[in-house]
């Protein structure tokens, strides 16, 4: 299964809306699949599997830096526990930036740990979600979170 | 056992004139003499005067000496009293004495006379006379070579008995007494032969033991500071000094002192015609006696005493260095025992349980019919013991009773009570202390000895008498027949050794505590880190496992969404299976996420309202509620407690959950109550813990409940009661996580559950005392 979908998929009225970190190709197949139950399909979800592929993203290099999205997705779902640069460096990062900060960033992770919760919110994240055991949870999960970030909260414009 | 002094004895005894009898034994004449202006006047005489030396006492007094001696004895007297000034005593800080011969005409015969010469405290100077010596007296001066072979024989001793058993032989030789005893002091003052040298058909008397009364305190001073002392023949008329209405000469050190008549009924009764004893001494301390007695009347002259006396200081100064050389013996043997304790201890090193479990029994080092080693975590016993709980009982009273490090006695029930309901007429114990506030002791036991005691006489046998006047009066005892006494309740004593060899166990045990401490700290440091790596692994295990779990479980829905039509009811069927499966995986991994996760944040304590974390809990559970029918009594307003919050949330969710699950009946009945402890102490749970929570929460149901004996399984660690798929697949964490994060915040935990009875779960929580964190 592909990391991302083809390019000729993606159509310009169609910007990606979600911004998805996330290591393991299960779980982001599993993201994808349970966000397309939801309303929001797989092609407008930029996935990255590695936090330095999301920086590169960010400030337009490698894999991602052709991307055209002038503007940034609404919401930016991070796994914490990745090889490399890890999640909460990662969020570090974004949130100590003058120019990224004000993107909501979901920590979306297997940890349930008080001291992962305190510090993710520390650094800023804007919610803290467990990653559910069960595929109906997660669609659950998935719908929940749609509805509050994509249909009730209005998300700030940042410009790449 | 020894007949005590009462009070009254001892009022009677020092009512008895024996320091100032007023008279002499009628064997020899005392002279009293005071210088006046170079005239040496008799001032005192005893009336045996004329008797003796033919001059009666009437004329002898208030006139000078030659009167009575003659000018030549006279003119020795004053040669006496010059050398007497530069004489040394025998006894440090009393007053000094001189012997010399006398020779002078009595009745116109030409007779030789033993003479001594002695201040006394009224500035007087006593002058005591043998009587003019007769043929068959005992022999007169022996020679040095035979006194220095005498002293050789003594200072040949090894120990302390074969001194006693030399000095015996060596003065009944000298003196030809029919007896001659060792009689040595007890600590408590009662008397024993020791040592005894006795002729041919007289009954021994070795062995025996004589009650303290026999040798009243005031004759054992006199014995202390008068070191030889004869009287040489009974019963005899006591002569008595003139004039009689002066103020009573103190005639302690005299040695014609007439003896009490007490002490003389006491010969006659043993059937003594005359007697003497040599003073031992060890240092200012009345060590022992060599008491003489013969059958007949005999008399020891001045030379022969001189001779016992030096072999009686002889003895007193051999005595410190063999009682040294006999603690040496005893210190080596408590050496030698503490060396091979130590090396046995230090082979069993490390002591990761403790040095108690690893210590030797006391019959190791003592002889003792049953040991114990007493914990309150445990009981070894071998032999003859009190049973457990008389042991515990034990170890409480010598906590709370005794001072001592070792606690020795050989009838412990004069002192604990309890000890008279042991079994077998078990009378001795030694115990050690290894740590009283931990109540651990090693304890020897021994029997009751039927011990005999054989006294001379019966030492009950009343002492004091009432006499014709209607005054009490103190008299002998008239049997000396040996009489044994069987002792009950009385072991065999513990020896030095013995209690030495206690008191080395007991240090060296210390000792190895300390080396053992510094084991015990890098065990904890090892610990430490193991119980780091153990909190890592619950980490990756759970991230890592939970990962392909929660993939698994995905993929087995794409599986079903994409390829659905492809699929028949069985693959569907197992696919469902393999779903469940990983779902418990992931469950078993969050719990035990969870459960390694409470020791590691001491988290911030605050108040918060039970009701709320309640309510947050039961909303949880609120589907699984509704569709069961749950019928929930929580008793509101519950309290406001100090604490956290999640950590309650945590373990009301936990038992609400196990009520759920083990509440398999169409009308379930969940209770959720608080109720504050106030110091009240109603169970064994409010004991524990009333004095720093501050509330019970109780979560009860009305399931299938939990048998007793599992009581305690239950909170194990995937102790799980029942098949892995009855009651909805638990995961054997729930209860453990519970108590965890109970026991985390100060609190207990505790079940009250029966089968078919429900269960309760009560736990104390909050602090009583604290304030939240600010």
């Amino acid at each position: 299964m592909n990391d991302t979908p083809a390019d000729g998929e993606r159509r310009l009225e169609e910007p990606a809306v979600l911004l998805l970190v996330e290591d393991s190709p299960e779980d982001a197949e599993a993201m994808r699949r349970a966000f397309a139950r939801a309303g929001i399909p797989a092609t407008r979800i930029i996935h990255c599997s590695d936090a330095q592929q999301m920086l590169d993203y960010l400030e337009r290099r490698g894999v991602h830096g052709d991307r055209e999205e002038l503007q940034l997705p609404r919401l930016m779902i991070l796994d914490l526990n990745m090889p490399g640069i890890d999640g909460k460096e990662l969020l570090r990062r974004i949130k100590s930036s003058e120019q990224w900060r004000a993107m909501p960033v979901v920590v979306l992770t297997s940890s349930v740990r008080e001291e992962d919760v305190d510090s993710c919110y520390r650094l800023g994240a804007n919610s803290y979600l467990c990653k559910p055991g069960t595929w109906e949870e997660l669609v659950a999960l998935t719908e929940r979170t749609k509805r509050y970030w994509f249909d009730t909260v209005l998300t700030p414009t940042i410009r790449r | 056992m020894t007949t005590a002094l009462s009070g009254e004895d001892l009022v009677l005894c020092h009512q008895e004139p024996i320091r100032v009898p007023g008279s002499v034994q009628p064997h020899g004449a005392l002279l009293a003499l005071e210088d006046v202006d170079g005239a040496l006047v008799v001032r005192r005489a005893s009336a045996n005067l004329e008797a003796l030396l033919g001059v009666a006492a009437e004329r002898a007094l208030g006139a000078p000496l030659e009167r009575t001696l003659g000018d030549a004895a006279g003119e020795a007297v004053r040669a006496g009293l010059a050398t007497l000034g530069e004489e040394a005593s025998t006894v440090a800080g009393e007053p000094r004495r001189h012997a010399f011969a006398l020779e002078l005409d009595v009745r116109g015969a030409r007779c030789r006379l033993d003479a001594v010469l002695h201040g006394n405290a009224a500035g007087t100077a006593v002058l005591e006379l043998d009587g003019p010596r007769a043929a068959d007296a005992a022999t007169s001066a022996i020679s040095v070579h035979a006194l220095q072979q005498l002293s050789q024989r003594l200072h040949g001793a090894d120990d302390v008995a074969a001194l006693a058993g030399t000095i015996v032989r060596e003065v009944r030789a000298l003196v030809g007494f029919d007896r001659v005893m060792l009689y040595r002091f007890h600590a408590d003052d009662h008397g024993e032969v020791v040592a005894e040298s006795v002729v041919d058909g007289w009954p021994p008397y070795l062995g025996l033991h004589y009650p303290e009364s026999d040798i009243p305190a005031q004759a054992r001073e006199l014995y202390r500071r008068n070191l030889v002392r004869c009287i040489a023949a009974v019963p005899y008329t006591p002569a008595p000094i003139l004039p009689t209405d002066a103020e009573p000469l103190d005639l302690s050190f005299s040695h014609l002192r007439s003896v009490s008549p007490i002490h003389v009924e006491y010969l006659e009764n043993m059937g003594v015609g005359a007697s003497m004893s040599i003073s031992l001494l060890d240092g200012e301390r009345l060590w022992g006696l060599v008491a003489c007695h013969h059958r007949g009347p005999r008399h020891v002259d001045a030379a022969a005493r001189a001779a016992c006396e030096l072999l009686g200081t002889t003895f007193s100064l051999l005595l410190p260095r063999l009682e040294a050389a006999e603690s040496e013996r005893v210190a080596a043997r408590l050496r030698d025992v503490e060396r091979e304790l130590g090396r046995r201890l230090a082979d069993a090193l490390p002591f990761v349980d403790g040095v108690f479990p690893h210590l030797p029994d006391l019959d190791d080092i003592v002889a003792a019919d049953g040991v114990a080693s007493v914990s309150p975590t445990g009981t070894r016993r071998t032999g003859t013991t009190p049973d457990e709980a008389a042991l515990v009982a034990f170890a409480g009273w010598l906590a709370r009773e005794t001072e001592e490090a070792v606690f020795a006695s050989d009838r412990v029930a004069e002192r604990y009570a309890a000890a008279r309901d042991w079994p077998e007429g078990l009378a001795g114990v030694l115990a050690v202390e290894i740590s009283r506030p931990r109540g651990q002791y090693l304890m020897a036991f021994r029997r009751e000895l039927p011990r005999q005691v054989r006294w001379a006489g019966r030492p009950d046998e009343k002492p004091v008498t009432r006499g014709e006047d209607g005054r009490l009066r103190l008299s002998p005892r008239r049997s000396f027949a040996a009489w044994s006494e069987s002792v009950r309740g009385t072991s065999a004593p513990w020896t030095d050794v013995e209690l030495g060899g206690a008191e080395a166990l007991r240090r060296t045990t210390l000792d190895l505590i300390v080396a053992t401490n510094d084991e015990v700290l890098r065990l904890n440091d090892e610990l430490e880190r193991s119980r780091e790596s153990l909190r890592a692994f619950a980490h990756i295990a759970a991230h890592d496992l939970k990962e392909p779990l929660r993939g698994i479980a995905n993929y087995i829905a794409f599986l079903t969404e994409d390829h659905g039509d492809a699929l028949d009811a069985d693959a569907r069927a197992k696919l469902a299976t393999i779903d469940r499966l990983a779902a418990r995986g992931t469950a078993l991994t969050d719990a035990l996420l969870q459960f390694a996760e409470l020791g590691e944040t001491s988290g911030r304590r605050v108040s918060f309202a039970l009701d709320d974390v309640v309510d947050a809990v039961l909303e949880a559970f609120a589907p699984e509620l509704e569709r069961r029918g749950v019928e929930l009594r929580v008793v509101r307003p519950l309290p406001t407690l100090v604490g956290q919050p999640v950590r309650m949330e945590q373990i009301l969710t936990n038992l609400v959950g196990n009520a759920l699950k083990y509440t398999p009946r169409p009308d379930p009945v969940i209770e959720i109550a608080a109720e504050a402890l106030d110091g009240r102490v109603e169970t064994p749970l409010d004991r524990d813990s009333f004095e720093r929570r501050s509330h019970v929460v109780r979560v009860s149901d009305n399931g299938i409940g939990i048998p007793p004996e599992q009581h305690e399984d239950v909170f194990r660690l995937f102790k799980r009661l029942h098949p892995p798929d009855a009651h909805g697949g638990g995961n054997g964490l729930g209860l453990a996580i519970v108590r965890r994060a109970v026991e985390l915040q100060g609190g207990r935990v505790e079940l009250d559950s029966a089968p078919g009875r429900g269960t309760t779960v009560r736990f104390s929580y909050g602090d009583r005392h604290g304030e939240a964190d600010a």
